[in-house]
Formats: C-alpha cells, structure tokens, sequence
C-alpha cells in the first residue's frame, strides 16, 4: 500500500466524516456532485445562459414565425430582396444606413435580404446539433473502445493504442479539406441531398478526429481501476466480463465521461463554426461560423453583420466552458482548484 | 494437510505450483530477460472445512499463492486441484461455474468495494449472477447475510463510504459468504484494520467457519492471527515452502530456522513479564531478489548455520513428524528433535 494511496484514503474519510450533506445516510456521490453543481452561482448562471441558447436554437422554427421573419431566401411569405436592399445591396431598412426597427432587430443580410436574427437561431440550431450528435458519438466510440482496450489488455491495448496514435498523428484539418470537395461534388446535382450529405460529412469528420482523446482517457483509467480489488472482487465472484464493464467499471468513470463531455460540445461548436468559416463545413444550411465568412466582406460598412454571430459563439462557447469547469469542480472535487 | 493414517480427500490439493512473472513485459526486446519467480514450485493440502495459514514475510509469493488459487492468476506450471477437479489450467470461461464454491476477501476494505455501489447492490449482484436464490428472495438474503456478519440490515442502503474499515470489512466477508463457498481465500483480511477491529473480524471468521464449515487460507504476516485462526500453517520464503505443520507443533517447535526468526520476532508480554530474555535472531540482510534466488538453500544467504552443503544443495520438504515437513538440511539436528523422526534430515532425498 503506497502513502499516497493511504492519504488519499485518510481524506475521503475525513471528508465523508465532514461532509453534513451525506452524513450517513447512503446517498449517492453521483447525487453529491449534482448537489456540489446546483449550489455554485458559475455553473448556475452558465447553465442558464446554455438553456436559453439551446431553447431558442431548439424553438428556431416557433420564434421567427412569431416574430414574422424568415432565414431561407426566396420564402413565399418573406419580402423579395428588391424590395428590401438598395442598389448597392445594403438593407434599406434597419442597420447600417437606416436605425434599429423592431421588425428585423439584427437587421437583414446585405445582397440577400433575409433576417440576419432568423439565420441566426438557425445557425445555433445546427451548431448545436451537429456539436451534440459528434459528442454523443465520440463518447460512445471513446468510452467502448478504451473499456475494452484497458480491460483486455495485452495485444488489444496495443493494436487499440497504435490506431489512437495513428489517428492522432493525422492532421485533421487537411482531412476535413480533403473530404469537403469530394461531398460537394458527388451531390452537387441535387441540393438538399448536398445539405444532408454535408452535415453527415461534417459530422463524421469531427467524430474520426474526436474520440481519441477519451478512448485514451478511458484506457488509462480502466488500467488502473482494473487492479483495484472491487474488480478482483467480481472477477473472483464469477460475474461477465460484459457486467464488470458496465456495472463495475462504468460507474467509476461517470465523471470524467461527464467532463469530457461538457468540455467537448464547446469545442465542437468551435470547431464547426471554424470549419463552415474555411467553407468546408455546411453551407446549404444556415450555420454560425457560415454566416461568419459572409459577414466579413462587408465588416467595414456593416459590422453587426458580422458581431451578431462572432458574440453568438463566443457567449456559447464560453458558457459552455464554464460550465463543464463547474461539472468537474462537482465531480472531481480534487482537481478543484 | 493430510492426516494419517486415513486421510480425507482433500478440498484443495495443490502440486508443485509454480508462477513467474516476466521481468520484462515487453515481447520485442526477449530472449531472456529473467522471471520473478513469485511462487516457486510449492506443494500443499487443504481438507474440506481445514484452515491454512501462509505466513512469510512481503515478497515471499504468499499474496500469489493465494491468487493462484482463486484463479486470478495462470499457473506457470504445476497442479491446482479443487475438489477433484483441476483448476490450474481452466480458461476464464470454464473457471466461471466454479467461481462460486471459492471465494476471496482481499486486505483492502476500501479497495475491495465498489464506491459506487450501495451495500445491497454489493451483495445482491453474486446472488443473481449464481442464480442461487428465487428472485424475490434476494432481498431477504441480503438481509440475513448482513445479520450473519453482525452488520445492521438498515446497511443495504449505505455506500461503503458511509462505512467504517471493520464494517467494510464485514460487508466484503458477507459478499464471500453469500454464495455459500467451500473455500475461502482470505488475503490479509485483518491487517488493514485497527487493532481492536481486528479481533473482532478475525472472531467473526472463527464463527463463520464453526458455523458454515467453510475451509480457509489465511494469508498473513502476522503470526498472531495465524496461530489464533489456522489449525495448518505453512512458512513461505522466497517463493517456496520451507516449514509447514500443524499449529501447535509449529508455534511450540519451529524447526526451521528461518521460521525459528520469525517467531523471535514476535513481541510477548507474558515472557517480558517475567523477566526471561528472549533470544531474538536478527536476520542480517535482506531477502535476495526473487529473479536470480541462491543456489541449493534459497535462506542460506541470511542463515546462521548455513555450510556448504547448503549452497549446492537444494532441501527437500522432508516429513520430521506425519505433520510437520520442514526444507533444512540441519532440522533434526537443532531444536527439539522428535523422536519418532525418520529419514535422515541431514541428507538430501
């Protein structure tokens, strides 16, 4: 038994003995950190600011049609771009040249005259989505594959290991450029199969360049858990491999699959925001990072434009960051700084 | 251990055991790169209900012997038999309906629970996985193996970080126990608790095993609980056996000298009390390394009466008494020599 592990010990006494929320009386340490997350003001406030962007990226449809604004071009109900733009494809209503008018409160996009508010909550929309389908399916092959590579062992972890290596070591932006025209063409015939085949695309190329990081997290994880003796325990007691996985294992690793999952959809909405920027993102569906590369042309003349989505992202991404600091304050109270 | 004339079938039978670890794990850079070897070819029986004591100082290949047997571990070579039927070389897959019948409680009360399993989670989950209850009984029996091990049934609900060493103890003992065993291995069971939990738990392990006739092999280092507990015990250094007898005559007439050492070790109010000085041997040294261990004696390195014999020749386990064997080449010329002894301990088989 080493010191450290014995001091280790000492304090998770001394502080289940201190702690007044769990005196005693079986509750969970799952339930303790949720309690830990609910009592500290970052995590309450940054949750907040995340559920109104989810809501209003989740209810884009409800809210434009309420407010009467519309974020695809040429909408039968929406105004015809010759009406709204002047001749040198400014809006003639609302910023730059005319003042803030309630009907189109972030203005319209210049040469195209849709709402730049509508294409906005559309953008969180995909932005989010596509962030929160690509953590899903890296957490997924992450967690499965460093399970049964620290579990296994032996030869497995050391394929498992290369391939992790292999991956890691290519790069991924040449990747995603590589694939962006391949798609483009192959579907350009046909457009809403182009916008389909984009974000699949766009998806999996974020999910091939994501799961290494947790898979090897994982892996270092169950390495270690492996030797403790509850799981010893079970495997003395004559229990599946499939059941010292999922019960025993799993578990243990509930926080740090928390945590990397909270600090990875931010860095996925980065991401695709960066890469519909480059333009080998989305672009037959609105996005954030999309409307970004629009915007900077006409930065100069019309910088709402470009501010509106620019703060959009970083206000996401950094609650977003926020919070998943707070959930691994919550989960893992002694990386807390 | 066999007891003569007539002795019974042995729960546990175990020949010529042996397992290195690779020093060097690594499959690139091999040829040969040496082995520990942890246990080194040692021989043992254990008869339904019996106790065993393994008792030897860290590094000895006790903890491996004891894995060995639950089957945490492949044998290199040699013979486990349990109960008629040879374990040693089962794969994982075959081991498992025999899982049940040998169980284990591990040094560790904080290690060996899950932290995020509640108590009833803990001991319900080899219930349903042996089958060994009607579902809607699990959670009476979890009760009552609670009350067995003297813990409040109220515990289902706690995690074990809610929980005391000694109760955690008691849970881990529970969950051996549940799947009603023939043998438990119980490795160092007490040693990280208090002192006054240890009492209770290894009491609580004497009850158990009057009660259940569960058979047992204690690990420990400590000769106390050992002699307290075991009606067998066996002396390991450096990966073999090298006393092993039954309690009394190995407490009473330590015939190796390395066991001899251990037992000066031992502090004993009584004798200091009253004023008789114990001789206490000091081993000079450390043990030598479990990779490259010494020829002939593997003890002569540290031995007081070591000679040259001892470095060419390996001692046998020679019979002193039907149950006492002991690995010298000078056992029956020091100590209290049996008179019924036979063979000539002297020299080697």
């Amino acid at each position: 038994m080493s010191t450290t592990a014995d001091l280790e010990r000492l304090a998770e006494d001394l502080a289940a003995e201190a702690r007044p929320d769990r005196a005693g009386t079986g509750v969970s340490p799952h339930r303790t950190a949720l309690r830990r997350l609910r009592s500290d003001p970052v995590a309450v406030v940054s949750g907040a600011v995340v559920l109104v962007l989810v809501l209003l990226g989740l209810l884009a449809p409800l809210v434009t049609s309420l407010w009467g604004i519309h974020a695809t071009v040429g909408h039968p109900d929406a105004p015809r771009p010759s009406e709204v733009l002047l001749f040198d494809g400014y809006p003639a209503v609302g910023p730059p040249y005319e003042p803030f008018t309630w009907q189109h409160p972030l203005g319209l996009a210049p040469r195209t005259g849709v709402d730049n508010l509508a294409t906005l909550l559309y953008g969180l929309r995909t932005s989010l989505g596509v962030a929160v389908v690509a953590t899903v399916l890296t957490t997924l092959v992450g967690v499965g594959v460093g399970l049964v590579a620290g579990f296994v062992g032996g030869r497995t972890d050391r394929v498992v290991s290369f391939v992790i290596d292999l991956f890691l070591s290519f790069p991924f932006l040449l990747g995603a450029l590589a694939l962006a025209p391949i798609v483009v063409s192959r579907f350009s015939t046909d457009p809403d199969g182009l916008a389909l085949a984009q974000v699949v695309a766009l998806v999996a190329v974020l999910v091939t360049f994501g799961w290494m990081g947790l898979a090897r997290l994982i892996r270092g994880q169950v390495l270690s858990l492996r030797e403790r003796e509850f799981v010893q325990a079970a495997v003395v007691m004559g229990l599946s491999t499939r059941h010292i996985l999922l019960k025993e294992l799993l578990p243990n690793l509930v926080a740090p699959i928390v945590v990397a999952v909270s600090l990875s959809v931010p860095a996925f909405v980065a991401a695709e925001a960066g890469l519909s920027y480059l333009g080998i993102g989305l672009t037959g569906v609105p996005s954030l990072g999309q409307t970004i590369n629009q915007a900077v042309d006409s930065f100069e003349r019309y910088p709402l434009y470009l501010w509106a989505p620019v703060l959009t992202v970083m206000v996401l991404v950094l609650a977003l960051n926020l919070l998943g600091d707070a959930v691994r304050d919550a989960f893992d109270p002694r990386t807390r700084r | 251990m066999t007891h003569d004339p007539a002795p019974p079938d042995p729960l546990l039978a175990v020949r010529d055991l042996r397992k290195l670890f690779p020093a060097r794990p690594t499959a690139r850079r091999s040829r040969f790169q040496g082995a520990v070897r942890a246990v080194d070819g040692i021989s043992f029986d254990l008869r339904p209900g019996g106790t065993l004591g393994i008792v030897g100082e860290s590094g000895s290949g006790k903890t491996t012997t004891g894995r060995l047997v639950a089957r945490l571990e492949q044998p290199t070579s040699g013979s486990i038999r349990f109960a008629g039927t040879e374990i040693g070389a089962l794969s994982r897959k075959e081991m498992r309906p025999l899982r049940r019948q040998i169980q284990m409680v591990f040094q560790d009360p904080y290690g060996s629970l899950n932290p995020r399993q509640t108590v009833g989670t803990a001991l319900a989950t080899p219930l349903r996985a042996h089958a060994l209850v009607p579902a809607g009984g699990v959670g009476r029996r979890v009760r009552e193996v609670l009350e067995l091990v003297g813990l409040d049934p109220r515990h289902v609900d706690r995690y074990p970080a809610d929980l005391s060493g000694g109760q955690r103890q008691r849970v881990a003992v529970a969950r051996a126990l549940a799947v009603e065993p023939r043998l438990v291995v119980a490795d160092e069971p007490v040693s990280a608790l208090d002192v006054s939990v240890q009492a209770q738990v290894v009491n609580l392990l004497q009850d158990l095993r009057r009660e259940l006739g569960v058979a047992f092999l204690l690990i420990s280092h400590d000769l106390a609980v050992v002699r307290h507990f075991c009606d067998d015990v066996a002396v390991m250094y450096l990966g073999r056996i090298v006393e092993t007898a039954d309690r009394d005559s190995l407490y009473t007439r330590p015939l190796h000298p390395y066991t001899q050492a251990l037992m000066s070790a031992v502090p004993d109010v009584r004798r200091g009390t009253s004023g008789e000085r114990l001789h206490r041997i000091r081993l000079p040294g450390e043990p030598p390394s479990p990779v490259s261990p010494p020829s002939g004696c593997r003890f002569r390195t540290r031995c007081w009466r070591a000679q040259e014999v001892c470095a060419q020749v390996d001692p046998p386990l020679l019979e002193i008494t039907p149950t006492h064997r002991v690995a010298c080449h000078f056992a029956g010329e020091f100590g209290a020599v049996p008179a019924d002894r036979e063979g000539a301990p002297g020299q080697p088989g």
